[in-house]
């Protein structure tokens, strides 16, 4: 059957104007890959946020990944990016933050298309969460993402017991309320982790204003000496191992538990030094009635604020401006502070701009612990700032931690004095900060 | 048809073989040589600049006490878990070829642990060796504070060796009781003739008319124990405490995957692959000339 040719022009013409309708108003969809380590009910709350930026818009998609831990996905971004299938975002902890820096490989996030720069400066970061993460003209490098911070967890009732309502403030109340909690017949007064040095070494230094390292954490330079020996944080761990020879307080080894955070969540020991996203494991176990307080410092010196622990979020070279675009919207999109809230729901984690910060407290159930612990938080970020207290930029940091565990740890269990631990760990430091400023020879941080 | 295994044509041969040659190749050879040129720089993570360095990082490693240390805990590892295994396996196989019932259903029993990879066996081992809740709980409470692997480095090692022997004990086993089977009856008759009891005749004939069975079983043992063994060391120990369980291919681990310090970890690779070879070159020179292979 032939088709007439009045028939054939107006068949033409209906098919380009629907197609014009089709293509017309399409900028080009960008789709990328954001990598992270977090899982069980975490995964679900970072899910939560990909699938509500795909939705809330027709342009650009993540595809969010989990890459296993925190070192897998250090690991897989390095052979990854070795491959040049590197993705457009990845998560990488906080101890990675040096190697990420001197790396090459990163765009920041601050120079991200669309403005992105001003809008960071409008977001209104928690000063003392954003501050690792800037670079030496203030701008900032990577996004701080999931942020936890240490506090003195503590048992409500226990405490009752020897007439205290908070927890104790100074270190040498709390070893009075240790004392106390003895001679009532407690086993385990205080747990201690001794092989985690972000609470008992970073957290506890920041929150004296102390340094651990010259020259100022490591925001000085590549070449870092470390200080830990001496001063406020020998004083410190001199003190909790007699506390621990005098019975106030237990290694976590000597626990039932095997972990501080188990012993204290389980009812085992009455006070903890924990990390905020710990609330999630107490709430689980459902036996002890939580109260939280500000870390302890000693009588007579100044507080200071505490640093954050977790991951931030860097952006990776070597993709198209449309890419980054999408990458720029995607980090909006998280920063708004309906999705800090929802995160900070599920999983505990603090929200990262002050905004963000007051609306949850604004909005929170004061009698819900988990208020209390994003509050004190919260005040515990906000102290007065020091150069010991901006966090740390050191190489090899997840080594030179491991090493200062392993020779505390033997302190405590008897085998060797806290002074002798302290001055060995600080060695083994000190040549994986010179192996690090070996490697990176003629870099400089941006 | 064809019988022999000797084929006429040259290229045959090789391209038969070439599947196998393109995976050790790419699999080994390949990221082995990788390796040797990072071994003599400074080589980055993500890349960049590497300056070439000589033989700084094997001199860096020489000076390293926690090096010789790893050194020191591989050749106790080694040494012990071959050692325990062997005797162990040596053992159960006079014993099973000797049982007049029951030796199929006895062999199965003790093939099984072949089957149990090495890291889940740390995962359990953690249980059982917890001084707080597992069996040695209740040897902890008849001494005080006798038994912490966590907290007691030779108590640590101790562990992990025998983990490690048991691991390797069903293979030895497996070997060294086809070996017994192989020996002529004949010998042992006539040393029965002679007068001498099961132990003697085990020990002055069987023993030594086993000698290729044990060798192998010693080389294979001990360079899985030198160059394998990652498993079991990540899931019960993980190196600790303090460095009292950590061999030579934990440091590597650490050092590249943690550390990301890929020259050092390079270097140490370097350094265990000379040992394993020289070993086993060692092993077939010296061994060689000792043993008879003629029955």
């Amino acid at each position: 059957m032939s088709i007439g040719r009045a028939t054939r022009r107006s068949l033409v013409a209906v098919a380009t104007a629907l197609t014009s309708l089709i293509w017309s108003g399409r900028a080009p969809a960008a789709e990328f890959e954001f990598w992270h380590a977090l899982a069980g009910r975490y995964a679900q709350a970072v899910d939560a946020l990909c699938d509500g930026f795909n939705a809330s818009q027709s342009r650009d998609r993540v595809v969010c990944l989990r890459q296993g831990n925190y070192d897998d996905l250090r690991q897989k971004v390095v052979a990854a990016y070795r491959a040049r299938r590197q993705p457009a975002l990845t998560m990488m902890s906080d101890a990675a933050t040096a190697e990420m820096l001197l790396s090459g490989a990163t765009e920041a996030v601050s120079d991200l298309p669309n403005g992105m720069g001003h809008a960071l400066e409008e977001a209104g970061f928690i000063p003392s969460v954003a501050a690792p993460y800037r670079g030496s003209g203030g701008h900032l490098l990577s996004l701080p993402f999931n942020v936890s911070t240490a506090l003195l967890f503590a048992d409500k009732r226990r405490l009752g017991r020897i007439g205290l309502s908070r927890p104790p403030e100074t270190w040498e109340d709390v070893m009075a309320a240790a004392t106390a909690l003895k001679h009532a017949g407690d086993t385990c007064p205080l747990v201690l982790q001794t092989d985690h040095a972000w609470r008992l070494l970073e957290e506890t230094s920041a929150a004296e204003g102390a340094l651990i390292a010259t020259p100022d954490n490591g925001f000085g330079g590549l070449a870092a000496r470390y200080v830990f020996d001496r001063g406020v944080h020998l004083r410190l761990m001199t003190d909790l191992r007699r506390a621990v020879q005098d019975g106030l307080a237990i290694p976590h080894f000597a626990t039932r538990a095997g972990r501080a955070t188990e012993a204290f969540a389980t009812g085992e020991c009455a006070m903890s030094i924990e990390s905020t996203a710990s609330y999630a494991t107490v709430e689980a176990a459902g036996r002890v009635d939580l109260v939280v307080g500000l870390l302890p410092i000693y009588a007579g010196t100044t507080r200071h604020n505490t640093v954050t622990g977790g991951a931030s979020l860097w952006v990776m070279k070597g993709f198209d401006p449309a890419i980054y675009r999408a990458v720029a919207a995607f980090l909006r999109y998280l920063l708004r502070p309906e999705s800090q809230l929802a995160l900070t729901r599920v999983t505990g984690y603090l929200p990262v701009t002050d905004d963000a910060a007051r609306r949850f407290l604004a909005s929170a159930n004061p009698a819900d612990p988990d208020t209390a612990v994003v509050a004190t938080a919260y005040k515990s970020l906000t102290q007065p700032g020091a150069v010991g207290s901006r966090g740390v930029r050191l190489g090899n940091v997840t080594q030179v931690f491991d090493a200062w565990g392993d020779e505390v740890t033997s302190a405590f269990a008897g085998r060797r004095t806290m002074r002798d631990a302290i001055a060995r760990a600080r060695e083994r430091a000190d040549a994986l900060a010179a192996r690090f400023a070996r490697i990176y020879a003629q870099g400089a941080y941006p | 048809m064809k019988t022999s295994a000797r084929f006429p044509s040259r290229w045959l041969p090789l391209i038969l073989a070439a599947p196998q040659l393109l995976i050790v190749g790419v699999f080994f050879y390949a990221p082995v040589l990788r390796a040797f040129s990072w071994s003599f720089t400074l080589e980055r993570p993500f890349g960049g600049e590497a300056p070439f360095i000589g033989l700084q990082n094997y001199a860096r490693l020489m000076f390293d006490a926690s090096f010789w240390r790893a050194c020191w805990v591989t050749g106790v590892f080694a040494i012990g878990g071959c050692g325990g295994a062997l005797t162990a396996a040596l053992v159960l196989a006079w014993l099973l070829n000797r049982a007049p019932h029951g030796q199929k259903i006895l062999a199965n029993f003790l093939v099984w642990p072949l089957a149990v990879a090495p890291a889940v066996l740390g995962v359990v081992l953690r249980f059982v060796a917890n001084p707080e809740v597992g069996p040695f709980a209740l040897l902890n409470t008849l001494f005080p504070n006798l038994w912490h692997p966590a907290v007691d480095g030779a108590q640590a090692l101790l562990l992990l060796t025998a983990a490690f022997a048991w691991t390797i004990l069903p293979f030895d086993l497996v070997v060294l009781l086809a070996g017994l089977r192989a020996v002529p009856e004949t010998y042992s008759q006539a040393a029965a003739l002679d007068g001498a009891g099961p132990l003697r005749r085990f020990i002055d004939i069987e023993v030594p008319l086993l000698a290729p069975s044990i060798l192998f079983v010693i080389i294979m043992n001990m360079i899985e124990a030198v160059a394998g063994s990652f498993g079991l060391i990540q899931t019960l120990t993980k190196g600790g405490p303090n460095g009292a369980t950590t061999t030579l291919v934990y440091r590597a681990f650490l050092d590249g995957f943690v550390g990301l310090d890929l020259s050092a970890s390079s270097t140490i690779s370097m350094v265990i692959i000379a040992a394993v070879g020289a070993l086993t070159a060692l092993k077939f020179r010296y061994a060689e000339s000792r043993i008879t292979y003629g029955r």
